[in-house]
């Protein structure tokens, strides 16, 4: 697998307090990475740097491109979208296709009408009179229309609903994804990407504490509703979660026997949100 | 990076302010056109005659014609600059904290175009292009008003029997030379407010709400405190305010020029336009520029 986006040490700072620290990540072509983790943890910062958007210390290599140093190369084989809301008011459909026209030179015009001729959005339509879905169609179908390898996208579907959500991701891995491109996503919403990411990385106070592939985390986390009775003794075997709730309590476990794991309870696999969870509140629980 | 991409940044921006670039320019040279019908309709024929004659016989008694209409084409030019150097300014202190007030710098800046190309697109709308609308516009208005005068002379002509025609024909082409000349003070005129435009570019990245304030706010703070401070300790002078007055006032040099049939502005600008507030403009253009490329928004 080719790797597009190697990052390694990555660390910033604002206003001497470290933002992230030491972040390590490899995106390979074919890969949709979910970069999940709470409020303030340092997701948004850390898309900025692969940006090139800020400064930062550490290596990022993005097809070859050193985002602080060549961002505009860059940009031309990378797409980002930072949020849906961040298309200018005053700007026409047709002004923004004929800018991006002029101004990229891996867009595709042709590409980006077709897709705006399934949707309802005039031609002379301004951003400002389109409702929020509206909104996030065309800046997909501006996205959609550059031939970029890589996509980054910034808390993409904020404030969007459920509707609009999966048309987005659908739209996203039918007419963008291939197994030559790969696509970052932050998000907080990881219950709807757990069917559209191959990755996840979760990142805490700005370090990357779990970076793995959906399948493995499904091999690797394990849920396990314990009765009251095997309670102590599953506490024994140091569940990185537990939640108890009307006599029952669900603990997640971390590389666990599967079989020591059966006599206590009914196993089952791990959602993304239930690993999320754990993971996040490990230092609380302990 | 070719014609039409950097076209298309000049684009974006006049379509993001097309009312302040376009239409109030527009709307201006109309109440001016609408102003010069009305008054043209008040005024006596034995009036116009009267001028036409008074113009003729200056066009066959001066050799220099262009030097002595210059005069009356600036004054129709003032109420256009008056709302250009308006214009400007809410443009210089607006184009770079608008686009972050509404989050767009996102995405423009998602896309391969350099913040050191936006910016400078940004600077040359302000100081080139603004004032090259409202020149173009009161330079059409201006052929307008000539073409008809002219009619107007050669109707008069077959009336009164007298010629006015060739003379307000050789003043025309006169006044028409002016033009390049006025183009060419757009230049000279923006290379010397240059550090004032940086500056409000300056205020437009640095505000976090009202930059107009950011831009106007701090030169009279250092002003009064100035004052106050001159004022206590009773010195005669006051260093920053005299030499912000001093770059600014054209008084001096437009008393010295005007025995002159010459075109003076060329002349002021050139003289005004320092080497050290060029500097002062470089270097906050570029800190504007720091700014935008290391600030996370």
């Amino acid at each position: 697998m080719t790797a597009l986006i190697k990052v390694q040490g990555l660390s910033k700072c604002y206003n001497g307090k470290p933002v992230l620290q030491d972040v390590d990540l490899t995106v390979n072509a074919g890969q949709i990475l979910g970069l999940v983790g709470p409020n303030g943890s340092g997701k948004t910062t850390c898309m900025q740097a692969l940006l090139g958007l800020i400064n930062y210390q550490g290596d990022i290599d993005i097809l070859g491109y050193q985002p602080n140093k060549q961002r505009v190369a860059m940009l031309r084989d990378v797409a980002y979208i930072a949020d849906v809301s961040v298309l200018p008011k005053w700007l026409t459909v047709s002004q923004a296709l004929s800018y991006m026209a002029a101004s990229h030179v891996n867009f595709n015009r042709g590409k980006a009408e077709i897709f705006l001729a399934k949707t309802n959005i005039s031609n002379r339509a301004k951003v400002a009179s389109l409702s929020k879905g509206m909104v996030t169609q065309l800046h997909l179908a501006l996205v959609m229309a550059i031939d970029a390898k890589v996509l980054i996208l910034d808390e993409p579907t904020l404030g969007l609903d459920v509707l609009t959500r999966r048309q987005f991701y659908q739209h996203l891995l039918e007419d963008f994804y291939d197994e030559h491109k790969c696509i970052i996503i932050t998000t907080h919403q990881i219950d709807e990407l757990e069917h559209v990411l191959t990755d996840v990385a979760f990142i805490k106070n700005g370090k990357i504490i779990l970076s793995e592939s959906i399948d493995a985390i499904n091999k690797r986390f394990k849920l396990v509703a314990v009765g009251n009775e095997n309670k102590h003794q599953a506490e024994t075997l140091n569940p990185i979660f537990a939640n108890s709730l009307m006599g029952m309590t669900t603990m997640l476990f971390d590389q666990s026997n599967v079989r020591e794991l059966e006599a206590l309870g009914k196993v089952t696999t791990a959602s993304l949100s239930d690993v999320f969870v754990g993971l996040m509140t490990q230092e609380v629980t302990q | 990076m070719n014609a039409q991409f950097i076209y298309f940044q000049f684009k974006k921006e006049i379509w993001e302010y097309k009312k302040a670039i376009i239409w109030a320019p527009v709307f201006i040279t109309v109440i001016m056109v609408l102003a010069f019908c009305f008054l043209s309709k008040n005024y006596q024929l034995s009036r116009i005659v009267e001028l036409l004659t008074m113009i003729q016989q200056h066009v066959t008694q001066s050799p220099n014609v262009k030097g002595s209409l210059i005069g009356p084409q600036l004054g129709v030019f003032i109420p256009f600059i008056i709302l250009a150097v308006i214009i400007q300014f809410h443009y210089l202190t607006s184009c770079l904290f608008d686009e972050r007030r509404d989050l767009s710098v996102h995405f423009w800046r998602s896309l391969p175009v350099s913040d050191g190309v936006s910016i400078m697109v940004k600077l040359l709308t302000g100081a080139l292009v603004i004032p090259g609308v409202f020149v173009l516009l009161v330079s059409a208005m201006m052929v307008l008003l000539l073409i008809v005068a002219f009619i107007t002379c050669i109707i008069l002509s077959v009336g009164f029997e007298q010629h006015f025609w060739d003379a307000w024909l050789w003043a025309s082409s006169d006044m028409l030379m002016n033009f390049p000349i006025i183009w060419f003070n757009i230049l000279l005129y923006s290379l010397w407010l240059f550090p004032f435009y940086a500056w409000c570019m300056f205020s437009s990245m640095l505000a976090k709400k009202s930059p107009v304030l950011w831009a106007v706010m701090p030169i009279t703070c250092v002003v009064l405190i100035e004052l106050a401070v001159s004022n206590y300790f009773g010195f005669n002078s006051k260093f920053l305010s005299d030499i912000v007055l001093d770059y600014l006032n054209v008084n001096n040099h437009l008393s010295l020029a005007s025995n002159s049939t010459s075109f003076i502005l060329p002349s002021i600008f050139a003289v005004k336009a320092t080497l050290i507030a060029t500097a002062i403009g470089c270097g906050l253009l570029y800190l504007t520029y720091w700014i935008r490329t290391n600030r996370s928004e």
